[in-house]
């Protein structure tokens, strides 16, 4: 098991409650993962791992290109994750699919409770986490911090708002984490 | 954690005015999480009440279990102000807690947007100061609504043994140090003559806590979490001169050692030393004390930052700032 070490990570503090019980952490470095060691995707119930562990919580922090977040790989999270366990998904658009289409996925396999949030300025050094979905949060992201200024800047400020009207700011982010509750055996079946 | 804060909104739902219409505690909140830096670190979370267009609490909250003078110190900060006739433009504090061993602290939401987003992008920084015109009087008229005059013991902590103590710091040079020895010694000058008042002040109002509209209309002041007793003058003097270095590394300088005002002056460093003079002739303070409070801005700026992150990067450019304004004074030869 491993334990909660001080300071806690930012991403910490979007879980429905901070970590406790048996964490498993894959990918990510630093101050990020420092819950207990990060283990390589081997050490995973997919590798060489005990296959019938369970975890409270399994965080993935910016997974390798190479993962595939598709149907297979989310039941196998779902799999890994306690019943009434937490998942926190770090998915860099450039090998994930946007946001609805995740919590699609997750919701498929067992997750509920499901939230997405943009970080900006990248996994590192976010300075906002920014809920997506709902149209009133974005909408004053948009109207608070790109509302003046240069042309292009008022252009991106016009066209995010629009974006976020017509339900697709989604997926324009470059990066988001989803941040699931695995349902209990009961709300499964 | 996201969850247990869920809750405690909640718990106090009535307290903090998130019941719906029909009297029932709100059961959908969306978050935005603004993460902290440095090793106070302290979480800001915006929260949506499910149907508000707007964000309805501010919740503040600890990294870690141990206190954190940055979420406790703040209600008293603005328990004091509630007296001074300032609703509306700071935040009122609704509700103090602890969730999962943490301090947390809810407080109302202050219209407008920080200033800091528009900075960069404004090419006539006069103009600027002219939209923020409001902001100056409302400065002085906290300070002089809470103006009182300061102890012995005050004086001393606040002016003479910062600038005792800072021109001991071996990373002067000499003639910085031959400036700072003047500023101590007009400054037991002006102290028989002309004491300082104390006056209650925010001790951080650089441009991302300052809120503006669309305009750039001041609306309000927000994070007063270092807010107490402290000497008059030092906030304007701070948030002109963090302002004059966002718009394009304006030096201050020539506004608190030049003469009164001249009508029609128009640039920034003129607004500025309009606004310093107006506060000074408003409060009764003698204009010789500016070079003396910039000084002193900059040296509880750089220890405020100390004791928030030692030997963090904000520490060091508060230093530099310090530097910077004592090079410019003796080539002003002061």
């Amino acid at each position: 098991m491993a334990v909660a070490q001080s300071p806690a990570p930012d991403w910490h503090f979007l879980l429905p409650t901070l970590p406790h019980g048996s964490v498993l952490c894959l990918g990510g470095a630093g101050p990020r993962a420092s819950i207990g060691p990060p283990l390589s995707p081997k050490d995973g119930a997919e590798g060489g791992g005990d296959p019938l562990a369970q975890y409270d919580l399994v965080a993935l922090l910016h997974p390798a290109p190479r993962w595939a977040l598709n149907p297979a790989a989310a039941a196998t999270l779902a799999r890994i994750v306690r019943p009434g366990g937490t998942l926190y998904l770090e998915v860099p658009r450039r090998i994930g699919r946007t946001p609805t289409g995740m919590v699609r996925t997750l919701r498929r396999s067992g997750f509920s409770s499901l939230r997405c949030y943009w970080p900006r300025q990248g996994f590192e050094r976010p300075d906002l986490w920014l809920e997506l979905g709902h149209r009133r949060v974005n909408a004053y992201y948009a109207r608070q911090m790109v509302h003046t200024g240069s042309l292009r800047r008022r252009a991106v400020g016009a066209f995010l708002r629009v974006a976020i009207a017509g339900g697709v700011f989604e997926a324009l982010v470059p990066g988001y984490a989803v941040v699931a509750v695995r349902a209990g055996d009961d709300d499964a079946r | 954690m996201r969850g247990e804060i869920e809750a405690w909104l909640r718990e106090g739902s009535a307290e903090l005015g998130l019941e719906n219409v029909a009297g029932q505690p709100t059961t959908a909140f969306h978050f935005a999480l603004l993460p902290g830096g440095g090793e106070r670190w302290r979480g800001v979370c915006l929260v949506w009440r499910g149907d508000s267009p707007k964000p309805c609490v501010v919740i503040k909250f600890a990294r870690d279990p141990a206190d954190n003078p940055r979420i406790s110190n703040e209600p008293a900060a603005l328990g004091a102000l509630a007296g001074f006739g300032v609703a509306g433009r700071v935040p009122r504090h609704l509700r103090g807690g602890t969730v999962a061993q943490r301090a947390i602290a809810a407080e109302t939401v202050v219209p407008g947007r920080p200033l800091s987003v528009l900075l960069g992008r404004h090419r006539r920084p006069a103009k600027l100061l002219s939209a923020l015109s409001e902001f100056p009087p409302w400065m002085t008229k906290i300070a002089a609504a809470s103006s009182r005059p300061s102890h012995r013991d005050e004086a001393e902590s606040w002016i003479t043994e910062p600038l005792r103590r800072a021109s001991r710091d071996p990373a002067l040079t000499e003639i910085e140090r031959s400036v700072l020895d003047d500023l101590l010694e007009e400054a037991g000058r002006l102290s028989d003559r002309a004491p300082l008042p104390a006056v209650y002040t925010h001790n951080d109002p650089g441009p991302p806590n300052v809120l503006v509209d669309h305009r750039c209309r001041f609306t309000g002041l927000v994070d007063w979490e270092g807010g107490g007793w402290g000497l008059p003058i030092s906030d304007l003097m701070y948030f002109l001169a963090r302002l004059g270095e966002d718009l394009g590394d304006i030096d201050l300088t020539p506004a608190i050692v030049a003469g009164p005002p001249q009508a029609l002056e128009l640039d920034y460093v003129s607004v500025a030393r309009s606004s310093l003079h107006e506060m000074c002739e408003e409060l009764g303070v003698e204009v010789r004390w500016l070079p003396v409070i910039a000084a002193l801005a900059w040296l509880h700026h750089a220890g405020r930052e100390a004791a928030r992150d030692p030997a963090g990067q904000r520490e060091r450019l508060a230093r530099r700032r310090l530097h910077r304004y004592l090079d410019g004074l003796a080539q002003r030869d002061l």
